[in-house]
Order: C-alpha cells, then structure tokens, then sequence
C-alpha cells in the first residue's frame, strides 16, 4: 500500500483544562484511497480534517502527508504545503465573494507559480468540467449554493492536489445539489484522487467512500471498508 | 514573494469593500489634512517672531541717518560682520490728519455709525520702490505697491486703521498734499508707519528740515542685545558724529511681539496636539477596524496557500491605496485650510506673513501613510499568525473569552432589557478597539469643549491686553541730548 497520510498519536486540545477535540488518533490513507471520517457533531472530525490539511497544529503526535511531516511546519511551510498538496472544501464554501470565479479559482495556482496560460487553461477546464464555465465572470457571492460548491472543488483541483479534504461539502446543500456534489467526488476518486470526506451522514459516508472511519469523542472508535455502497 | 496573487486579493479586496475603501480614504483625508493645519500651526506658534523674520528678511538694525553721503553709507554695508544690508530709503516725518466715522457699539447688539471725527498723527514714512529686498521683505496684505505721487501704503502697525482708498492729508507741508492709502503692509520690525515712492519723499519734506536716510543691516552676530549694541557702535564709528540719529534693534520688536503671542501660545500648542492626537486615534481605530472586519477572508486566503507575509502585503496595499490618494488630498486641503487660519494667526501675532513649512507637506502625508501601513501591518500579521480555522471562526465572532465576564454579570442585571445588557457588553469582547474609540471621543468631547472656551478666553485676553496696552512714541532728538542715557543709541 503506497501511503500517503500517517497519523501517529495525535492529539489536539483547545483548552488546557477542557476534554481533548482529538485523542490518540492513528491512521494511514493510502493513495487514491475514499475515506469518509463521520461522527457526531463535537466529535472532533472536522478538527482531524483540519490537522492533516495543515489548518491547525496538533497538540501531540505526528502527521505525515506525502512524506512530509506537517505538524512542525512553520507558517509559512504549512501555507506551501497547502498551495502544493492539498485541496480543501468547505461546508460553506470559503469563496472569496469580492472575486469572480475565474479569479477564486486562479488565486491558488497564482500562488503556486503555474504559468498564467496553463492557470487559464487550468481553471478553464475544470469549470467546464463542473459545468459552471459560464459563470466564470459573476461574482461569487451570486452564486447559488450548489454552482458555489463547484466553484470551491474547482478551487481545490486547480493544482492538481495530492490530498482533496472535503469537510460536509453537501452539508450546506439542498438533497439534489448535494446528490449532484457527491457524484462529483466519486468521479474524482475514480480517476484516482486521494479523498478524505468529513460527514456526519452515514448514507453520504457509505455511498461516496471506500472506507469510514468513525470518530466520537475525539477517538476512532471503529474503521471499516465498505463494499459494495458504490453507486 | 509572489506579487500577482498579493496584488490580485488586494484588488478584490478593494473592489468588494469600495464604502470601506472609501471611509479609509475620507479619515486620511481629513486626518492628514487636521494634521498639516496642527502642525503648521504648533509650529508657527512655536516661534512665530523668528519664522516671520526669517521669512521676511528681516533686519537685525535699522538705523536713522542725515548728513552721511551715499559713499559714506555704502562703505557701512561693508563693515566686518554685515551679512547683508538695503538701503539707503530716504525718511521723513509728517503729520497727517484724516477722517474716521467710528463704529459704537449699541445696547441691543449691534453697531451703529457715530459722528465722523478727525485724527491727526505723525506718520515717519519711507520712500521705497518696491516691498520687496535683500532686507525687510514687506508683506502686502491688501491691495498694491505706491507706485506713483499721493500714494501710500500704510503699515498694519502704524495705529491708524484705514481702508484702502482712504484719503490722508499732510499737513505741515505747503498745499498740504493728499495721500490715497492704496495698501496696507506688515514690516516684522516695524520699519515705518508708511511707505511711498522715494520722489514723494522729496514732495512731502518739510523745508528747513534735516534730509533724513533709513539702513536696513544683518549682522553675523546679532544674537543678544550687547551683540546689536555692538554692531551699532561700529556703525556709528563709520559715520561722522551726529550722523546717525538712531537706531533700533530687532530685539526690541521681538520682545513686543513675544510679550502680545504669549497668552496665545498655550491655547494653538494644545488645540494643535489635540488635533494631532485625534488624527492618529481615528486612523488607527478605522484602520484596524477594517482589517479587523477582514479576519475571516484572511483565514480564507490562508486556507488556500497564502502565507502571513502575503497576508500582510495584500491588506496593507488594500488600504494603502485609498490612504494615498486620501493622504495626497488631505496635504492639498490642509494647505488651502492653513492659507486663511495661519494668515488669521500671523495677524495675532502682527508678525507678517506665516506659511506651512514645506517639510511639514511631505512629512505629515508620509506620517499618514506609515501609520495606516503599521496598524494595517501589525493587525494582518495577528490574524495572518492565527491558524486559518482560527481567523475563520475569529472572522465570524470575536474569541469567546472576551467579554464573557461582562455578559455574564450584564445578564443578571434584571432592570435591564436583555438586547440592552447585551449591546452593552459587546464593547468588552473587543477591548483595545474598544480602548482607542474611547479615547478618540474623549479627545473630540475635550476639542469642542476647547474650541468654544478658546473663543470667549481669547476675547477676555484680548480685552484685557488692550485695556493694558501701551502706544509707543517715537521722540527724535539730536544725538547730543541723547548721548550718555543708557539704552539710548
């Protein structure tokens, strides 16, 4: 198995005197591997999804992605290993709405230096692709829900990311467009990107990964494949 | 550093937020424009009797001659120590009298004509081309240069109040010529009570009366009264005896003008660091505010790649943009704003013409600018050193612990309607921000209170000084009367 995220012993605590967000979590996810982390809401999936992207720092333990240990970036390692391997989706999208959508999604290839053409050609594509090209010039913010997550999964494949994080990427959506989002997730790992997919859904979890882990309490409490859930 | 996306969050930044865009650009505006008046105006009354005479060329000595012939005169402005000299105007004295309707004042407020009444003065007049020279550079106040006979342009100092156009009659003289006042103009030194071309002089002239000459000199070393004495002594030594009638030292105008701006001076030095205060409190506070409202797209940007570094750029250049053109501007208006107010401070101070000091324009704009850009930097790299889950949930609302104790103890208050206690607790969530408003209203609360006390302080003072006021007489004896009285050169 050629791993690509290792999680050894990992711990994250916000106040000294509070209950651990994360306890003692290990884990690997091997390349162009679907996992779902799902659990209740406090559980601490959204925190564990935030310590491998690089998001927050872990108070204990280590993490690895790609062979690079993560948890003792600096600031400004941590935002390169952000622009260079992973790709990030937000429940509620975290699109810049000053911006129009060809710009939101140009910034994080701007910022990993991609040649201004092949950026253009780039987030061309993947509108396209996600069926949005022809909003490329409206303003973010005029979006609905649905055509501002796949602004956002645009967003996050411009640079061709090892790692796509998903956290509740249909938790914001009406069922339809959340069906539609999920579908295109699926297609993503089927042509081989690596996905990690916070939910607190089991269906959502069971239909679009290949493996769900389920936190509660900060803790793994179980990992399971799950076969045969796909489409 | 990439520069592309710095530039590109930056423009998004500034098109998404043009009102906020705007209100920065309007506080630097008028901060930077408030602080080139402040300052113009501190520095101004710092030493308003040196910057007038810098500015005006103002002479060390002026002396009195008769008798000395041009050589004679000439050979003075080459004497060890002049740096400079102007001269020699030819002098006299008249005796005017012209007609003034005084303005009384009525007990219903206003102010009424009285009987018109006539005044009759000596004026020691001076013929001079022009109000400009190597010495003593007249500052015209209002209207223009003699330039022909029954011309003169009065001095703002020479105690007869007239408008321009107002008509003086010599008297003393045959056909008691008339005199038509065509300005009126300020001397630092007070170097005459009025000026007209140098052929009147001969035309008003008294017969059987001394031809009289006026020398205008700088000295290297005029800095204490036994230096100027000093430097008369030798002119006088140039000259034959009884050839130089007097002389008058600069220090002596000095100390009149320095005695009549000190009640002042305490009232413009803290209106003006008042002002200064203000302007920084205020930047500071919309500036930080602004940032501070972008915490939440700064945890975006970093979620995405941005580095503190680019985080910092991009929100400094997203408010340095309209803090330049605001700064620009403010330094424009404030010198348009300071022409008037400083031209009102130098009549206080009766010493000429004052001015914003160059420096000040480009210092103030740039002080502007460097302020904006550190509050702007130091608020984005806390947010930019903050992990992007934290400016995310900052972004949405301030960090749960602030503030939490004055909730808590403003929910138990029962008198209260809980939207009440609620609003009343917010300014403790955020409490440095909290801390700069409070300051910047004490200092606007304390700016209108001074400004509404300055005016009837200023009017006591006034009042007061004038009843104390002196009016100077000029006495001129020959110098054999005068010889061995001290202070009398």
């Amino acid at each position: 198995m050629d791993t690509l995220v290792q999680l050894t012993d990992v711990g994250k605590q916000y106040d000294s005197d509070g209950s651990p967000a994360v306890a003692h979590v290990s884990m690997e996810v091997a390349r162009g591997e679907s996992v779902a982390i799902m659990g209740p809401s406090g559980s601490g999936k959204s925190t564990l999804l935030n310590l491998i992207a690089g998001l927050d720092r872990p108070s204990s333990g280590a993490i690895t992605v790609g062979g690079q240990r993560v948890d003792t970036l600096s600031e400004t390692g941590a935002a390169r290993y952000r622009r260079r391997q992973v790709g990030m989706i937000f429940q509620f999208f975290n699109l810049l709405d000053d911006m129009t959508v060809i710009d939101n999604v140009l910034l994080p290839a701007q910022l990993a230096g991609m040649p201004a053409r092949q950026a253009r050609s780039r987030a061309g594509e993947l509108l396209a692709a996600l069926r949005i090209g022809q909003h490329k010039d409206a303003y973010s913010a005029r979006l609905s829900g649905g055509e501002r997550q796949r602004v956002a999964i645009a967003r996050a494949l411009v640079n061709r990311p090892a790692l796509l994080l998903a956290d509740e990427p249909t938790g914001a959506l009406d069922t339809a467009t959340g069906e539609a989002i999920g579908e295109l997730l699926l297609d993503l790992n089927s042509s081989g990107q690596t996905l990690i997919l916070v939910t607190h859904n089991p269906d959502l979890a069971a239909r679009y990964a290949r493996r769900v882990i389920e936190i509660v309490d900060g803790r793994i409490a179980s990992d399971a494949c799950v076969t045969g859930a796909h489409r | 550093m990439k520069t592309f996306p710095v530039l590109s969050a930056a423009r998004g930044g500034l098109s998404g937020r043009r009102v906020q865009a705007i209100v920065i650009g309007l506080v630097v505006f008028g901060s930077t424009a408030a602080s080139t008046l402040a300052l113009g105006l501190l520095l101004d009354s710092s030493a308003p009797f040196n910057h007038a005479f810098a500015a005006q060329h103002g002479a060390d000595v002026t002396t009195t001659t008769t008798g000395a012939s041009p050589a004679q005169l000439a050979a003075t402005t080459r004497l060890p120590g002049v740096t400079a000299s102007a001269g020699p105007y030819p002098e006299t004295t008249v005796s005017v009298t012209t007609q003034v309707t005084p303005s009384i004042h009525v007990s219903s407020g206003g102010h009424a004509k009285g009987t018109p009444v006539t005044l009759h003065q000596q004026l020691t007049l001076v013929g001079r081309s022009s109000p400009g020279g190597p010495l003593d550079d007249l500052t015209l106040k209002a209207g223009h240069w003699a330039t022909g006979p029954g011309q003169i342009v009065l001095s703002s100092q020479s105690g007869l109040n007239l408008a321009v156009g107002s008509q003086i009659t010599v008297t003393g003289v045959p056909g008691s010529p008339k005199l038509t006042v065509v300005g009126v103009a300020t001397s630092v030194t007070g170097t005459a009570q009025g000026w007209v071309t140098p052929a009147e002089i001969a035309v008003l002239h008294a017969a059987g009366t001394p031809e009289v000459s006026q020398m205008l000199y700088r000295f290297s070393s005029a800095a204490t009264t036994a230096a100027v004495n000093a430097d008369i002594a030798s002119i006088r030594a140039a000259l034959r005896r009884g050839e130089l009638l007097g002389a008058q030292s600069y220090l002596t105008a000095k100390a009149q003008a320095t005695s009549s701006v000190a009640p002042w001076v305490p009232f413009i030095v803290a209106f003006g660091l008042i002002g200064l205060a203000m302007s920084v409190l205020i930047v500071i506070n919309v500036v930080s505010g602004a940032v501070v409202a972008g915490t939440r797209r700064i945890g975006v940007l970093k979620s995405i790649g941005f580095s503190p570094p680019q985080v910092v750029a991009a929100y400094v250049l997203q408010v340095a943009v309209p803090a330049i053109v605001g700064s620009v501007a403010g330094a424009v208006a404030g010198n348009l704003v300071a022409v008037p107010m400083l031209g009102q401070t130098a009549q206080v101070y009766g010493v000429g013409s004052l001015a914003v000091p160059f420096w000040v324009n480009l210092a103030v704009p740039l002080a502007m600018l460097g302020l904006v850009g550190v509050t702007a930097a130091a608020i984005a790299l806390r947010a930019g050193r903050m992990s992007a889950v934290q400016a995310i949930a900052t972004g949405r609302a301030p960090r749960p612990a602030h503030g939490y104790g004055a909730h808590r103890l403003l929910s138990q208050a029962r008198l209260l309607p809980r939207p009440v206690s609620i609003g009343l607790a917010g300014p403790f969530a955020r409490p440095a921000r909290t801390l700069v408003t409070l300051a910047a209203i004490v200092f606007g609360v304390t700016t209108v209170i001074f400004g509404f006390g300055l005016r009837t302080s200023l009017d006591r003072v006034q009042a007061d000084l004038s009843h104390a006021a002196s009016e100077q007489v000029q006495v001129r004896a020959p110098a054999e009367l005068t010889s061995g009285i001290p202070g009398v050169s």
